[in-house]
């Protein structure tokens, strides 16, 4: 009876009123285009599927090869690293690059802005054009300029892509090259909204800047740290356009990142099955992720 | 004077010390971009010179007139325009009376509101790399594998429930009195959105459309993956292909190319970079 | 209120520019009343870089439009990256969509055999048997029928400097202990695509076929980590390590995938000896490079009679449509696959023909002492399996030099690994 109620009310309600009708183009376009290819993608994760027009059939056997295989623990050793230590970079970098603006424009120094733009530059670029800069810069021919830089500190040979793990390492400064710029906004918007009254009543309590930063801004600041870790962890999980133009994976699979490796299955390999397989791993250790952050975050509110 | 250095010094010291970091920051930031101008000015004999300058002895300028009249650099450009502009235009018309509906409309259970925009922040937990496969075999089958428009749809579903969530965000302050008094003179909720609400709306719009329009630029799987053509590509994709050009040196013309493809969302956000700080940091706030 | 209005005019701007100017590259009249589809590989094509080659792709294409005012043209080009470019177009024709005309990587055209038209009412016994051996074995499917045109070729060498080197080696022994003490005096001695990239493999199978290793059976199945061909893969990656490990190469070839990735290094100056292919000798005159390079066959484990490997490009037809292949064929006999073409088309890309018609005829270009070098070896030269899984042994071959390269993985333990993936 109740249900019935409610449905003539809706009825009557008309229709610019009701926000499904309103809504209803986004949901169309989000049910087309992410649920239902989400819904494809762990489908096919079951299935032996190569190409679009070869049949498939169910099967496990993606999975079970894949966790099995000693190239995925390879593999996610590998993204667990870059996506830990560019996580890690950006939000360290982001912090102390947003303090400083910020300390600049309290200051009222000239200058400040020009380097928040100039941070930001690194942001607005399309990945693979990233991974050339980096690559270029990290020439290790003679004519490259940081090998040269290093020559000029007593390195003969210097070795930047061309071994495992400085070839990580690179991967990774290049990636946090790229991502500070968001970390940094979002902590600069989140130091904008810390009432400077706290500040005032911190100086006058006799707190240097160090203390300042410490007591005041990083407390304030817990929120906004979790909603930016969620985003670039996910953001992390699932770039390799600045990889394939910079080492493609290598040298041998040293810097394959998962996300990278989907790409070698699904476009050099025809592996549609197994791609989705990795797809539908990599997306729920994202969520994964994500939920244990949410739930730190609630804790925090909490207490 | 004697008890130790005045708040003065200490204050001039303090800003000594921020002005250090600028600059340290400012030279990370900006090197890679410099080294690379400065390769993509040179002629072809100083490329290998060592050891290497920064300043380039004899610049010249061939390397950007080779890709933009030699290759299909400018078409990529042009690709990438067009992509961008009609999936701002889309995404916004979408976004609009989404926004709408959020910010103005009385939910028949607020739960509803919540999670429709809790879902508009979920779905950015969703990578275009898992959704491109399942996309691919979808738009293969339609017939619709080299469609930029097929290309611009998937963009906008990436893009409006952001937009959405960030245009709530700034309806929401915007007074509720102004709508009424319109719904008093007789229009109808459309009447109201688009002859009041949105003139107010603008700085919030060009804000959105900003952001959009960066995000999109740099996309590179959802093309790679719908568009095997390489006359429709973007610069984001097509500039993969100056990497490796197997018949000869091409490390100017991959420098210069990195370049012009940049230059467009570098001047976009210098010039707008307020606009873009502003809606970066409502969103952040709002989060 | 002005900012405003600068925001509203780039966003109106920015919807308004124009759409639709990014058209294919088209030869003939929109309105033609026959469209062909074709996909070029960009270095043998008008989109080239080299101007010989652009300049002869061009005013070819152009010439053959004109006479043929009924047909539209209309072009378009692989990607640089090969595998990822026949890949998508593999994904095409069997979703029924391949262009009418095609470029194939010829170690990628086993993947295509059954998506292609026989071409044998076009060209009988005679014409094919002009064909070298390995040209001929490709371009004919399991069936038997002529699927392709394979119109060059090329040959890998060792390139040396005369006045670096007097006598270049033949042996790796002799090459390791050459590079070494060259590198002693600051030289880069031995320089060669250690990477992911075809080219790495590509270079170095002649060293592995020297020794009688096979990298798949006669039914296409892989072999190479079995018996004396696991050893002679062995004997490969051990080569490559001491090459390291001697001081004879950088560690850094393994950033090299392509033979064009080694071109900065050259140009500086200080390479004494690298591996890489015939075209290179004619691109590093073009580039600039004044130093006086020789050429020998690729140094082996043991003396013995030279070996190769030979790649090229193979012209293939999609279109059923009976019509349309008769005047593809004009086209391509017209442009690289008849005598005259391909004479004059190898001799503005700078590779090798396939027709010993051409590679033995009186052409300025096949008189000149270099090219009749290579064409010399192109005798001992054979081509990548045609087995369609050859790509991904190549990918997993590319990993393994790589991880002995940079000491990751003993040679064991890297060829290993790829035998597994691939044999699971």
């Amino acid at each position: 009876m109740a249900q019935a109620d409610a449905l003539t009310a809706a009825r009557r309600r008309p229709i610019e009123d009701r926000p499904l009708a309103w809504l209803a183009p986004l949901f169309l376009l989000l049910g087309a285009l992410f649920l239902y290819p989400l819904f494809d993608v762990t489908r096919l994760s079951f299935t032996d599927a190569t190409d679009a027009a070869a049949p498939a059939h169910y099967t496990f056997a993606s999975y079970r090869s894949l966790l099995g295989s000693s190239e995925f623990l390879a593999m996610t050793r590998v993204t667990g690293i870059f996506v830990a230590a560019s996580i890690a970079g950006q939000l360290v970098f982001g912090l102390l690059i947003a303090a400083l603006v910020c300390e600049g424009e309290r200051r009222r120094l000239p200058g400040a802005a020009l380097v928040r733009a100039v941070v930001l530059v690194g942001w607005v670029l399309p990945g693979v054009v990233i991974g050339i800069i980096w690559k270029l810069l990290l020439d290790e021919s003679g004519a490259g300029i940081m090998a040269y830089a290093a020559s000029l500190l007593g390195a003969r040979n210097p070795i930047f892509l061309s071994a495992p793990v400085p070839a990580l390492f690179w991967v990774t400064i290049a990636n946090v090259w790229r991502g500070t710029a968001f970390s940094m906004i979002m902590q600069y918007a989140g130091m904008k909204t810390v009432p400077i009254e706290l500040y005032e009543a911190a100086t006058v309590d006799g707190a240097g800047p160090l203390q300042r930063f410490r007591y005041v801004t990083l407390p304030s600041l817990r929120g906004i740290l979790l909603i930016n870790l969620v985003l670039i962890t996910i953001a992390t999980l699932n770039t390799f356009d600045m990889v394939l133009p910079l080492t493609g994976g290598g040298p041998g699979r040293a810097t394959e990142v998962v996300a990278l490796y989907i790409y070698h299955l699904v476009f050099s390999d025809f592996q549609f099955g197994r791609g989705a397989a990795v797809a539908v791993v990599l997306m729920a250790i994202g969520l994964v992720l994500s939920a244990c952050y949410a739930h730190i975050l609630q804790r925090e509110r909490a207490a | 004077m004697f008890g130790g250095p005045s708040p003065r010094a200490r204050r001039l010291a303090g800003s000594a010390a921020i002005y250090a970091g600028y600059i340290v920051v400012g030279l990370i930031f900006l090197f890679p971009l410099l080294w690379v101008a400065s390769l993509s000015l040179r002629p072809m004999a100083e490329l290998f010179a060592f050891p290497p300058r920064l300043v380039p002895q004899h610049p010249t300028l061939a390397a950007y007139r080779d890709v933009l009249t030699g290759s299909p650099l400018a078409r990529y450009l042009l690709n990438s325009v067009k992509l961008v502009s009609a999936t701002v235009v889309c995404a916004l018309a979408i976004a609009v009376p989404s926004a709408y509906a959020l910010s103005r409309l009385r939910f028949r259970r607020p739960a509803q509101k919540s999670a429709a925009m809790l879902g508009m922040l979920a779905v950015q937990l969703i990578s275009p790399l898992v959704t491109a496969l399942p996309l691919y075999r979808w738009f293969s089958a339609l017939g619709l594998i080299n469609s930029h428009a097929a290309v611009v749809l998937v963009y906008v579903a990436l893009s409006a429930p952001l937009a959405t969530w960030m245009l709530t965000g700034f309806l929401d302050t915007v007074p509720l009195a102004l709508d009424e008094a319109a719904r008093i003179d007789g229009c109808t909720r459309l009447q109201s959105l688009l002859h009041v609400l949105l003139p107010v709306m603008l700085p919030g719009l060009a804000s959105t459309a900003i952001l959009l329009a960066i995000s999109t630029w740099g996309q590179f799987i959802v093309p790679f993956v719908l568009l095997t053509r390489g006359d429709l590509y973007p610069v984001s994709v097509g500039i993969l292909d100056y990497q490796s050009s197997s018949d000869s040196v091409s490390t100017h013309l991959l420098a210069a190319a990195a370049i012009l493809s940049a230059l467009p969302a570098m001047l976009t956000f210098l010039v707008l970079q307020r606009f873009i700080v502003g809606a970066l940091t409502a969103g952040a706030v709002k989060g | 209120m002005d900012r405003r209005r600068i925001v509203l005019a780039v966003v109106a701007a920015m919807a308004f520019v124009p759409t639709g100017i990014a058209r294919a590259d088209q030869y003939g009249p929109e309105s033609a009343p026959i469209h062909i589809t074709w996909q070029m590989q960009p270095t043998q094509s008008p989109k080239s870089s080299v101007p010989t080659v652009k300049d002869y792709f061009q005013s070819h294409i152009e010439a053959w439009a004109k006479a043929h005012p009924e047909i539209m043209l209309d072009v378009t080009f692989n990607s640089t990256d090969i595998n990822a470019s026949m890949t998508r177009m593999q994904e095409q024709a069997a979703a029924g969509r391949a262009p009418d005309l095609a470029m194939l990587d010829s170690f990628f055209l086993s993947r295509f055999y059954s998506f292609l038209q026989p071409l044998d009412r076009f060209y009988g016994p005679d014409q094919v048997n002009d064909f070298v051996a390995f040209a001929r074995n490709g371009m004919r499917g399991p069936d038997g029928t002529l699927k392709a045109l394979w119109v060059n070729t090329d040959v890998r060498v060792l390139y040396y400097r005369k006045d670096l080197v007097s006598q270049p080696p033949k042996t790796w022994d002799e090459l390791i202990a050459q590079a070494a003490e060259l590198s002693k005096r600051g030289l880069t001695g031995y320089l060669y695509p250690g990477g992911r990239g075809e080219g790495a493999v590509m270079e170095h199978l002649p060293m592995f076929w020297a020794q009688g290793g096979e990298l798949v059976d006669a039914a296409g199945k892989p072999v190479f980590g079995d018996g004396r061909n696991r050893t002679a893969m062995l004997n490969l990656l051990g080569f490559l390590k001491r090459t390291i490990d001697t001081g004879a190469s950088p560690g850094r070839v393994v950033n090299y995938r392509f033979e064009a990735d080694l071109y900065p290094e050259i140009l500086r100056g200080n390479v004494a000896m690298f591996l890489g292919g015939n075209w290179m000798a004619k691109q590093l005159r073009e580039l600039g490079d004044k130093n006086d390079w020789g050429v020998a066959p690729i140094p082996l484990m043991a003396q013995g009679d030279p070996v190769t490997a030979a790649g090229g490009w193979t012209y293939a037809i999609f279109t059923p449509d009976a019509k349309k292949q008769d005047i593809i064929v004009d086209l391509i006999n017209s442009l690289v696959a008849g005598p005259a073409a391909m004479t004059a088309s190898t001799a503005a890309i700078g590779n090798l023909p396939t027709r010993m018609s051409v590679a033995q005829g009186d052409s300025a270009y096949v008189k000149d002492p270099t090219v009749h070098d290579f064409l010399a070896l192109l005798r001992y030269a054979r081509a990548r399996p045609g087995a369609a899984i050859y790509p991904s042994i190549s990918t997993e071959l590319q990993v393994a030099m790589s991880d002995v390269i940079t000491g990751q993985q003993t040679p064991e333990a890297a060829l290993d690994q790829a035998w597994h993936k691939l044999t699971p």
